[in-house]
């Protein structure tokens, strides 16, 4: 049975539902719901929530919880995420599987808590200091929430890495039906590397959870596992939605909500006769590069990426199609959201230019 | 009774001549004997210590500078049956990790903090530390720490005792025999505090550090006794009524 | 694609809640819906508006809604603000005790006296309660009985459920009055 749900909400209970029992965070709009909800619904399930004093802090505390073998998260929006940048740092140098959620408000500074995507460099690029990657995903509706929260966990702990969850705040917000996944018994992979105290393990060999490579020789072995890893996540987990793309002459890229306002002008352009498509990237690292090979998008002849930002995400689009074809874009940022009308516009400009 | 604590590794400490690291994690050794090592899970810091899980054969997380007590949360509350404490130096639990240590207090964890005051900065070269004394030399205040420029040394274990999730709290020295023997008590207290669930527990330690104090290491013994002792008073600020002896 | 409504009003009329029955209903009857708030500092006593989208098949493209066709409008901001960007041909719900001016433009435009309404049946509370009702008058977007049904099981069956049934009623009674001479302004 469906039933109505809030972003955020469902944030929250699909993390539950993917084993995570553990939540660290520190209030800030437009995300907060998710721990409203997880202080009451973690103590239901033998789970810990625990509000900490700060976002340096609450990633700290996701830290310890995965070290000791936890699946563990904490949700914030771009303020507090740019705080935990540091703990993220850490988490890749370490190892350590954590869910971290941003639901993205307008910045820079103190900026606003209206929606954008204005975080995608901060998420996708690195946001810490030091050379990793963190593996990003974005959902677009509530429903995919619960398959992005559970594969997050899952990722985080097959990688050994934190994994991020980008949404807006009109994701954070929007309530719509779903079908409620079945609670069932979830079984993380063992985790024998966790320091939770020799007497855990029947050899008495210790744990040590760590980031210090003193010798820069050990730090570049470190690092190039690290880099393996990333090439076979590159190879094997980029995920997209193709929707009408096969004729379509123009395509555009958006990404989560976004999306669905660009599939919105795509079915509006398509009833003029326009072969528009839209290609959503739902994995932001790794870049789903293979939607945009000449074999992909065969009848492209002109790319419109859309975000809600100044251009971020075009970046790596134009790197994917490395100057076979044009890509232009359109987006609107500070915490205001490109309108279909003003998408369409450019949509029909670009079609008389493409005749 | 000299043996070594089958808890220390073979590793040679790495530490400066004088130093009260070494003594320290001997002593940490010796009563982590006394309690389950193998149900311990230590929280390293960054600083002149940040390589003690070479030297203390248990489990270990390496903290962020000045994030150990929020680890060391995220550890106690998914293995609330372990041991868990920190290892921090000035800089870690008075400067950058103030919040930290004063949030973790205040929510009462039942972890243990062994806090290092050895009032200078020693692996980033000799610099103020929050502790350094007023008028005390170093690197960032050449002419001596002046209050009117950078204020007056942070008595951390007089600010923690008053906050109601502290259940101990005591101050102690390595620079003679018997305070040795006392810190020793102390540190066992405080474990057994943590071992009751009665709340937060932490010993400050004050500890020497000749080579930045530009100081023999028997001269660091007597500036223990007469620039640190005189402004950081030994003792317990804080002990539950009832539940450990 | 699917219907787009918009209701707009002060913090404290109930326009987020009557959103949400709406698309509560909606769900009921297997349709694809969306609600979406205008949340932040302007929901603590300033402005309030939802956005609800319902899809006959399927789920909902788009939650946003820029230009509604079917306005809602409890008070003369929402009603200045929205009615221009309503979609030509669309219905422009007002309460009219709120609302002492008339702007023109190509839609359909029916004017309510909700306060006034709700004050003879005992509360002002139920002033969304009465516009849902002239919105499923004018609308049919979703059965009556269904809303009926999801207002029983909000406010209880005991509680202030009897004042919101007859609001809802004397809205959709209203509305179907006025529905038949109401103002096209071109």
């Amino acid at each position: 049975m469906k039933v109505l749900m809030k972003g955020n909400e469902a944030f929250a209970e699909a993390a539950v539902r993917a084993g995570c029992r553990y939540f660290f965070g520190y209030p800030i709009t437009p995300q907060s719901e998710v721990p409203h909800y997880l202080a009451k619904r973690l103590p239901e399930v033998g789970g810990v929530f625990l509000q900490a004093e700060s976002e340096v802090a609450a990633i700290n505390m996701v830290y310890g919880a995965a070290a000791a073998g936890a699946r563990v998260m904490t949700s914030s929006s771009g303020p507090g995420i740019s705080l935990m940048q540091e703990g993220i740092s850490y988490l890749a140098g370490a190892e350590l599987p954590a869910v971290i959620v941003n639901i993205m408000r307008g910045g820079p500074g103190l900026g606003n808590i209206a929606p954008t995507q204005a975080d995608y460099f901060q998420a996708v690029k690195g946001g810490g200091h030091g050379d990793y990657r963190v593996i990003v995903l974005a959902p677009a509706n509530v429903g995919e929430i619960f398959t992005l929260m559970e594969k997050a966990f899952d990722l985080a702990d097959k990688y050994r890495m934190p994994v991020m969850v980008l949404g807006d705040g009109i994701l954070g917000q929007v309530m719509e039906p779903v079908e409620l996944p079945p609670l069932k018994e979830v079984n993380p992979p063992p985790k024998p590397w966790a320091a939770t105290g020799k007497i855990e393990r029947n050899d008495k060999t210790r744990r040590i959870i760590n980031s210090l490579y003193i010798v820069p020789e050990e730090n570049e072995k470190h690092l190039e596992q690290q880099f393996a890893k990333y090439r076979q996540i590159e190879e094997s987990e980029p995920l997209h939605e193709n929707f009408l793309v096969e004729d379509a002459q123009i395509i555009l890229v958006s990404f989560g909500t976004m999306a669905r306002i660009a599939k919105s002008v795509v079915l509006k352009v398509r009833e003029r006769g326009i072969k528009a498509g839209l290609i959503r990237p739902i994995t932001l690292w790794p870049f789903p590069k293979k939607a945009f090979t000449a074999a992909s998008i065969p009848a492209a002849k002109k790319i419109l990426t859309v975000e809600m930002n100044g251009g971020q995400m075009v970046e790596d689009v134009r790197l994917a199609v490395n100057g076979r074809i044009e890509v232009d874009f359109f987006g609107r940022t500070g915490g205001m959201v490109p309108e279909s009308n003003q998408i369409m516009e450019k949509v029909l400009a670009i079609a008389r230019e493409v005749e | 009774m000299f043996k070594r604590p089958a808890l220390l590794t073979e590793k040679n400490f790495h530490y400066c001549p004088g130093c009260h690291h070494g003594i320290m994690h001997r002593l940490l050794a010796e009563v982590l004997e006394e309690f389950n090592p193998e149900e311990t899970v230590g929280i390293s810091s960054v600083g002149c210590s940040v390589f003690i899980y070479d030297y203390l054969d248990i489990d270990w997380v390496a903290a962020a500078h000045g994030r150990a007590p929020a680890v060391a949360t995220g550890v106690k509350r998914v293995k609330p049956d372990r041991l868990v404490f920190t290892y921090q130096g000035d800089g870690d639990l008075a400067a950058i990790g103030t919040g930290e240590i004063v949030h973790a207090a205040a929510r009462g964890e039942k972890i243990t903090a062994i806090f290092i005051n050895n009032a200078v900065y020693g692996m980033t070269g000799g610099q103020m530390a929050p502790t350094t004394l007023t008028g005390q030399k170093t690197t960032t205040t050449p002419e001596g720490r002046n209050p009117s420029q950078q204020g007056y040394p942070v008595k951390m274990v007089e600010m923690l005792s008053v906050l109601d999730g502290v259940a101990y709290a005591a101050r102690v020295a390595l620079n003679t025999p018997k305070r040795i023997l006392d810190a020793k008590k102390a540190l066992r207290k405080a474990f057994k505090v943590q071992r009751a669930n009665l709340g937060f527990s932490i010993v400050e330690v004050l500890s020497a550090c000749p080579t930045n104090w530009g100081v023999s290491p028997v001269e660091a013994l007597k500036w223990v006794d007469e620039k640190m002792i005189a402004y950081y008073p030994l003792g317990e600020y804080k002990t539950p009524q009832e539940g450990v002896e | 694609m699917g219907k787009n409504f918009l209701m707009a009003g002060f913090g404290g009329q109930g326009v987020l809640l009557m959103g949400e029955l709406l698309a509560k209903a909606a769900l009921l009857e297997n349709k694809g819906v969306s609600w979406l708030p205008a949340y932040g500092p302007e929901m603590r006593g300033g402005t309030a508006n939802c956005a609800v989208v319902i899809e006959e098949e399927g789920e909902v493209v788009s939650p946003l809604v820029f230009e509604p066709e079917v306005l809602v409008a409890f008070n003369k901001p929402s009603y200045l603000k929205f009615l221009p960007k309503t979609v030509p041909g669309g219905i422009v719900i007002v309460n009219s005790d709120l609302v002492d001016v008339k702007l023109s433009g190509p839609v359909r435009q029916v004017f309510l006296p909700a306060n006034q309404a709700c004050l003879e049946l005992g509360s002002m509370k139920a002033v969304n309660i009465y516009l849902l009702g002239a919105l499923i008058a004018l609308t049919s977007v979703v059965k009556a009985e269904t809303i009926l049904g999801v207002l029983k099981e909000v406010f209880g069956p005991k509680g202030v459920y009897p004042l919101n049934e007859k609001a809802f009623w004397r809205g959709y009674d209203d509305a179907g009055k006025r529905a038949n001479h109401v103002e096209t302004v071109n």
